[in-house]
Formats: structure tokens, C-alpha cells, sequence
């Protein structure tokens, strides 16, 4: 591992977090779709699973097709039924570096508040994503992005990605 | 056997198909149901096998509100202790989940082995004279392994463990793989529904074709197989012949409601007080719930792979448990939004939930059909009388 310091290659692993949690909070689930890349993968699970080494979590979309499948879960399937609520990402990034394969390993931390239909806000999720980055035809996307919660037991059921 | 109850809200409540709202939201019921349920005649899941695969490995969880440790102390060995010091009441340990041949309390330093009984206290020559360390282990609960669950009871009246789930039994061994097949832990999905426990568990097969969008969008129709509600607090169980979902084009992904091998039924089971066991396509999901005061209960979703499966099908096993049936689940997000629609609304005075489908070919519950809500009834019929309502 060779930690990044070009300001320029930061700058836009910050932009591309950016877009992520921009999308999220706007429930702009297409949005969300285009930060990954067209092999890319996410994964929600708890630091709790991680440690014990479990390959179970809260969601596991592992291919392209998942991907666009739980656009379809928030924008059709779910929408009439479950309580939806407005969420806020913080982000704030922890290390960048090169991985031995060559890929760009990127640790990001996060916070996540929800606010309901009520207005009342409240944490949602603490934790950290663990993510690779790769460059696909000049922009950066990802190829796996991992949301790890330290929050192992979340205050209400959680509908969109972290 | 139950006293009547003093003090609580309910004053007339004559019939066991309609339900007070304040049954789900008073504070002094939930006390009671602490004391009466929760602490009473209930065998309740504390481990399963699989979370524990070796001597010494021990994990810790809540029953009712009371700490438990529950630990392996031999091949087929285990113990289930209150989490608290016999010397001053401090929790012994705080992890969920580790390894461990004795316990040592942080505190005074007493130190018990692994079946909580006291093995060293410093100082002990000042105690007073009479002090015994075999009267100072951790209180020990009664526990039996059944279908690969250990089951824990606080109560010496319990009744023995088939008796208790009655003809449920078969399709909680269902769930579970039939009782042959070794199972193993793929993961867990934790989560607070802001519900009172008994409305989680409340949860039918009436709603299925109904509330789930998902089924919709996969033209899946289900089916409507008997449900038998039975043993001892009308524990709700169906098994049946699961019908396949086809690929009708929705899902890019259809392997998430794919059948692999020839597992081909299906189980569901509502266990009392607050566990749920279920099978459904290759995910198999164990559901230990607490609850959190009247208005909130968690729940810890528990994966099971079988310990034989080849490869691609544990890899199937794990895709689908991760999105199909758990509180964020393709088919079971809305579930959970519901219970907590229904926690909101019941503020409202002399309100009731009314238990009506499936009454009129089934008046006493016990058997009906799966996407019926009469299964629910003799768990009802159960309540008021342990509740002395």
C-alpha cells in the first residue's frame, strides 16, 4: 500500500464520494447507479459481520444487474408502502492509497441522518466505506464500494444504500 | 393459575379476536408480560449451534430484559447464566461474541468457569464464616438443545420442549433442514422495529399477495397451504410445498428468487413469545427478537447455510439471504413499515385490531390456511389467559 498525496487525484476521489452521497440525499437512485462501474459492486453489513468474518449483511449487490435491480426496489417495488425518510450524508475521507494489485484503495468515514415524514432526525448509521476506484474512460467510478456499519443495530429499517 | 391482574387498563376484555390497543402500548401490561411470558413458562432461543461452533465459545444476548451468557462447555455441552456478578450484580462480560474456558468479574476479580460456578475470590479469609463459594455461582437457567436451537426457560413449570411447540414441531425441523443436515451462520441482519413485540408477531400469510409489490411485479401468486397453530401458547406453523418463481423479465438479477436443488418447501414459523423461524427458496433465517419497552422490539435476522453445501449453492444461499427476507429485503422491506404504521396509529382511545379472515371455516385458529389471519387466534386465547385478562 502507497498512501496518495497527488492533490489533483484526491481532489477527484472527493468528487466522485460527493456525487455518491449528493444522490443519495436527493433519493436520486440513477444518480447513485452511475458513480459505479459497469463491473462494480456494493455492499452494506455491519463491523460486527466483518469481524466475525460473516459474508451476510443488510444488502449485497455484487454485480451490475443487482446494481440496477435496487434502483428498481426504490423507485417501484417499495415506494407505496414503506415510510420513506430523507437522508444526510457526511463524509469525510481517511486514507487514499494504491493497492498492491494497482487499484486505488480509498477509506472513507461516514455518518448518515435520517429525518421522517415528521421532521424529527435522528443517526440512521455510523461507519466507515471501504472502496475501490477505478478510472473507466476518464472518469472515476466504483468498482466495489463497501458501507461498513459500526452501527450494528440500526433505529428503524433502512430502504436506500448507505 | 394466573391471578387476576390489578391495575391495568383493560377492564373488559371478552373476546380474544379483537385486541385493546392498549394491550400494545401500555407500560404496566408490558411490565406484566415481562414477569408472566417472558419470565414464565416459555422455552426461548438463546443460541443456535451454529453461532457456537466450538468448547469454550460463548456469546451473550437479552431475554425479556435480563443479560444472559450462553457458552459451549462440551461437545453437546452448554450453559445459559444471568450476565451479572453473584458478589455485586456487575456484568461479567460485554462482548457479543468470543472464546472463553472462565469468566472473571472486572470488579472484585471473583472468577467462574464457564458453566458459572465460583472458582476464586481474593480475600475470602475476611469473609464472614459461613460464606460458601458453591452459593455464589451465576444463576444458572434450565436449557435443552432441540433441531440444533438451545432453547432456555426461567421457569421450573415450563412443560417439556415437544409438548411446548406441539404439532409445530415439523415445520420448525423443516425450517431448519429436517434435523440431519449440520447448519452453519452466514450472518446477521440486526434491526429496532419501532412496534411493540406482539404486533411483529402478528404478522400472517393474509397480507402476502396483498401488501408485497415485489410478488406482484413477479406474477407470483403463492399459495394457500394448511397452517396448523398449536402446542402450548398457539405457536403458528405451516410447511408447505413452495410454489417456484419464474422468471418473468422484471429482475435483471432473477437469481435472487431462484430455487437451487431440490429444495422445494417451504416453512414459516411464529413461535411465542417473540421468535420467528423461516425457509423460504435456500434462505434459511433464524429471527431472535427482544423487546425494548411496549413500542419497540429488535430483532437479530440470523443466516444458515447448511455445513454440506457445494460451493455455488452456499454462494446462492448468501446472495439471496442478504436481499430477499430481511428487514431491507426485496419482498419483506414492507413488513417492517407496517408494523410501525400500525404502533403509530394506536393511540387512539377504545381503538382494536380485529382478527378476522379464515374465522368462519376455522373459529378456533387451530387449523386454517396459511394466507388466513384465524391462526393468529389461539395464540390470542393463550395470552388473555397467562395474562389473567
Amino acid at each position: 500500500m502507497t498512501v496518495i498525496t497527488d492533490p489533483g487525484l484526491l481532489a477527484r476521489v472527493d468528487a466522485l464520494q460527493q456525487a455518491y452521497a449528493h444522490a443519495l440525499d436527493r433519493r436520486d437512485m440513477q444518480g447513485w447507479l452511475a458513480c459505479f462501474a459497469s463491473t462494480g459492486r456494493y455492499e452494506l453489513t455491519s463491523a460486527e459481520n466483518v469481524r466475525m468474518g460473516l459474508p451476510v449483511g443488510m444488502m449485497l449487490d455484487d454485480c451490475h444487474e443487482r446494481l440496477r435491480d435496487r434502483v428498481k426496489y426504490v423507485n417501484e417495488v417499495w415506494n407505496h408502502a414503506v415510510e420513506h425518510y430523507l437522508a444526510r450524508h457526511l463524509l469525510s475521507r481517511d486514507l487514499c492509497a494504491w493497492a498492491d494489485d494497482g487499484s486505488l484503495a480509498a477509506s472513507t468515514n461516514f455518518s448518515v441522518f435520517y429525518t421522517n415524514a415528521e421532521g424529527k432526525s435522528a443517526l440512521l448509521a455510523v461507519g466507515h466505506y471501504e472502496d475501490i476506484i477505478v478510472d473507466e474512460g476518464g472518469a472515476l467510478r466504483f468498482a466495489s464500494k463497501r458501507a461498513v456499519m459500526d452501527t450494528a443495530v440500526p433505529p428503524r429499517y433502512i430502504i436506500y444504500p448507505l | 393459575m394466573n391471578a387476576p391482574s390489578r391495575d391495568l387498563p383493560i377492564r373488559a376484555w371478552t373476546d380474544h379476536t379483537r385486541i385493546p390497543y392498549a394491550l400494545y402500548t401500555d407500560e404496566a401490561i408490558y411490565r406484566q408480560e415481562l414477569e408472566r411470558i417472558f419470565y414464565g413458562p416459555f422455552w426461548q432461543p438463546v443460541a443456535l449451534e451454529a453461532e457456537l461452533p466450538a468448547v469454550n465459545d460463548y456469546k451473550t444476548i437479552v431475554v425479556g430484559e435480563t443479560p444472559l451468557i450462553v457458552t459451549r462447555t462440551g461437545a453437546d455441552e452448554f450453559a445459559v447464566m444471568v450476565n451479572a456478578c453473584a458478589h455485586r450484580g456487575v456484568q461479567i462480560t460485554t462482548e457479543f461474541k468470543g472464546t472463553a474456558s472462565d469468566f472473571s468479574c472486572p470488579y472484585h476479580a471473583w472468577a467462574y468457569d464457564n458453566c458459572g460456578n465460583l472458582r476464586k475470590v481474593p480475600g475470602e479469609e475476611r469473609f464472614p464464616e459461613n460464606f460458601d463459594k458453591r452459593h455464589y455461582g451465576l444463576r444458572r437457567l434450565r436449557a435443552v438443545l432441540w433441531n440444533q436451537v438451545l432453547w432456555a426457560t426461567f421457569d421450573d413449570a415450563t412443560p417439556p420442549i415437544d409438548e411446548f411447540f406441539g404439532e409445530v414441531a415439523d415445520s420448525i425441523r423443516a425450517a431448519l433442514g429436517g434435523g440431519e443436515r449440520r447448519l452453519k451462520l452466514l450472518g446477521y441482519q440486526k434491526i429496532i422495529f419501532n412496534c411493540n413485540w406482539k404486533v411483529y408477531m402478528d404478522n400472517d400469510g393474509y397480507h402476502a399477495g396483498l401488501l408485497h409489490t415485489a410478488f406482484r411485479m413477479l406474477n407470483y401468486q403463492g399459495g394457500t397451504a394448511p397452517l396448523v397453530a398449536d402446542g402450548f401458547a398457539g405457536h403458528w406453523g405451516a410447511h408447505y410445498g413452495a410454489q417456484r418463481m419464474v422468471d418473468n423479465g422484471y429482475l435483471a438479477d432473477p437469481t435472487l428468487v431462484f430455487t437451487e436443488g431440490d429444495e422445494k418447501t417451504a416453512a414459516v414459523n411464529l413461535l411465542r413469545p417473540v421468535t420467528q423461524v423461516v425457509k423460504h427458496l435456500n434462505a434459511i433465517n433464524f429471527r431472535f427478537g427482544r423487546p425494548l419497552g411496549p413500542d419497540k422490539t429488535e430483532v437479530h435476522y440470523t443466516y444458515l447455510a447448511f455445513a454440506d453445501d457445494p460451493p455455488e449453492l452456499l454462494q446462492h444461499r448468501i446472495r439471496q439471504s442478504a436481499n430477499l427476507l430481511g428487514p431491507s429485503g426485496f419482498v419483506s422491506i414492507e413488513d417492517g413499515s407496517m408494523f410501525e404504521r400500525v404502533q403509530k396509529a394506536m393511540g387512539a382511545p377504545g381503538g382494536e385490531i380485529n382478527f378476522l379472515k379464515g374465522l368462519k371455516d376455522s373459529p378456533d385458529g387451530h387449523r386454517s390456511l396459511q394466507n388466513d389471519e384465524a391462526g393468529n387466534t389461539p395464540w390470542w386465547r393463550y395470552y388473555k389467559q397467562v395474562m389473567g385478562l
